[in-house]
């Protein structure tokens, strides 16, 4: 029991800072970005890259500084390059599910082609095991189960405090009242896409700690992000962050008791059952 | 500060609203814009914010020609509209949307100061400054939204009908606090359906009619009450 809940617990924190990002971006600019997935793997490669000896071999703290700053850079000109020509234009949400897939292909591919399919690890952060009410667990699964909530709450006092934060939420809630207020909607946007894959990035390394990097590692992280957003209501943060527990949760409980195969079953009806009685999501709020 | 508008031309895609409106606003001063709904008095604010892009005409603010500037660059030179019937930001608190009023560049350093400013004209602020905006009552609202807009320390603030759908009692509060804001010496554009309310607050008065001024008021003991009802309202009235 312990363990599954461990295990819940480090799927949840990564579900959290992937769909948090997310439902940033749905919530300032209305779109969805199919890109995501693979910033969380630019993320991790780059920050393996830098550390590892096969690349520049800097160690791994480098290697994690290196990604944050890269993740910035690059969520700015992903955003750039395949979301703001079509913004305001009619049917912006449509053609932005396109091209941002036709960036995520490219880009796997791109990765694939640079890096190669062999399978890639960095280092852990903390070695060994710890023992916490009779659970046995590595240091690493501990550490991410801490570290996602700190970072989820500097992102929510970042929202509620900064100047730029809360220029994001206006731009979400009221974009015409946020423009009459002067808010810079262009220098917002490229802010939000920016903190979106920083987000990623985090994952994208606690993932590459944990398990394996791949180029196609961010497609199922993807999946759940989009689940989680929609199950925890379009564009409520704390809904997102509540959704990415739960679902990690009942994933874990049900690999557990009932088997890996039938645990999307489950995971699914789970879902449909209940946005069947919220159809805005947990925290989510109608449309009016 | 000084703003004069001339000839100004603007709509929304083919259909013109303003025909070469002119009009001006002397520092320090309100002046009050009334007249029929759906004759431009909403798309004349919108086009000074830029909002809406001019046709033609000049918007000169202080000897800069603001005509096509977009919404971020009139903010910054000092011109704050407060829109009609504003819900703000629904899920922010009171404080929250109070402190991004002053996201101005010029104005954020001195929110705090701000801030004080604002709750000792709207003291109904400071008790719901940890409420969401949208849980507070129309008149609340509305003083939110001017709260906010004198967060970014306007030198010129536009009202676009502070009071509409408010009850006579409150009607009558925030025309005093309106009152208050013109006494703190920015300069105002009202727009309000009430021209009592305007007459108490403006000095000048405008009327604008099918998209120009029809009427221009400078001295409103010229005018009889009456007469504007009448010019307002038809002969009927």
């Amino acid at each position: 029991m312990g363990s599954v809940i461990v295990a819940g617990l480090v799927s949840g924190s990564i579900y959290a800072l992937i769909a948090s990002g997310l439902s940033l971006v749905w919530g300032a600019l209305g779109v969805f970005n199919f890109a995501h997935g693979v910033l969380l793997m630019m993320g991790a490669f780059a920050a393996w890259w830098v550390s590892d000896p096969a690349g520049l071999g800097l160690g791994l703290f480098a290697g994690i500084a290196a990604s944050l700053i890269f993740m910035l850079a690059a969520g700015s000109i992903l955003y750039a390059l395949l979301v703001r020509p079509w913004i305001g234009t009619p049917a912006a949400e449509l053609t932005v599910i396109m091209t941002t897939i036709a960036g995520a292909m490219f880009l796997e591919n791109l990765a694939l082609y640079t890096f190669g399919a062999r399978l890639k690890a960095l280092d852990q952060i903390v070695t060994g095991t710890v023992t916490i009410a009779g659970t046995a667990m590595h240091a690493q699964n501990l550490l991410v189960i801490i570290l996602a909530p700190v970072l989820l709450c500097s992102l929510a006092l970042f929202l509620k405090l900064s100047k730029h934060g809360l220029a994001i939420r206006a731009i979400a809630q009221n974009s015409e009242a946020a423009r009459l207020l002067g808010i810079k909607v262009e220098r917002t946007y490229f802010i939000t896409f920016g903190v979106s894959a920083l987000l990623a990035g985090i994952a994208g390394v606690m993932i590459g700690g944990l398990f394996n990097i791949t180029p196609s590692m961010g497609n199922d992280p993807l999946l759940r992000a989009f689940l989680v957003v929609v199950f925890g209501g379009l564009g409520s943060l704390p809904g997102t962050i509540i959704a990415a527990y739960v679902i990690a949760l009942i994933e874990a409980t049900s690999s557990y008791y009932i088997g890996i195969y039938w645990t999307p079953v489950v995971l699914f009806s789970v879902l449909i059952a209940i946005l069947l009685l919220r159809p805005n999501g947990l925290l989510g709020r109608s449309s009016s | 500060m000084r703003l004069d508008v001339s000839n100004l031309r603007s709509g929304y895609g083919r259909v013109e609203v303003l025909h070469g409106l002119s009009f001006s606003v002397d520092s320090g001063t309100a002046v009050g814009l009334f007249g029929p709904n759906g004759h431009g008095k909403t798309t004349l604010l919108r086009t000074i914010s830029g909002l809406v892009p001019a046709t033609t005409g000049k918007i000169v603010f202080d000897g800069k020609d603001i005509a096509g500037a977009n919404a971020e660059a009139v903010v910054d030179c000092g011109i704050v509209h407060v829109a009609q019937a504003s819900t703000l930001f629904p899920r922010m608190t009171v404080l929250e949307a109070l402190t991004l009023g002053a996201y101005r560049k010029a104005a954020w350093p001195h929110r705090r100061t701000s801030l004080k400013k604002v709750f000792s004209i709207f003291p109904r602020l400071a008790e719901r400054r940890s409420q969401h905006c949208r849980t507070l009552s129309g008149g609340e609202r509305q003083m939110a939204a001017i709260g906010v807009g004198l967060m970014g320390m306007p030198r010129l603030l536009m009202l676009d009908e502070p009071t509409l759908g408010l009850a006579p009692k409150i009607r009558q509060e925030l025309a005093r606090q309106i009152g208050l804001v013109a006494q703190t010496g920015v300069s105002l554009i009202v727009v309000d359906q009430d021209v009592d309310l305007l007459l108490g607050l403006c000095p000048r008065l405008y009327l604008i009619e099918k998209g120009i001024v029809a009427l221009d008021i400078q001295d409103r003991n010229e005018l009889k009450h009456q007469d504007i009802i009448q010019r307002y309202f038809g002969s009927a009235a």
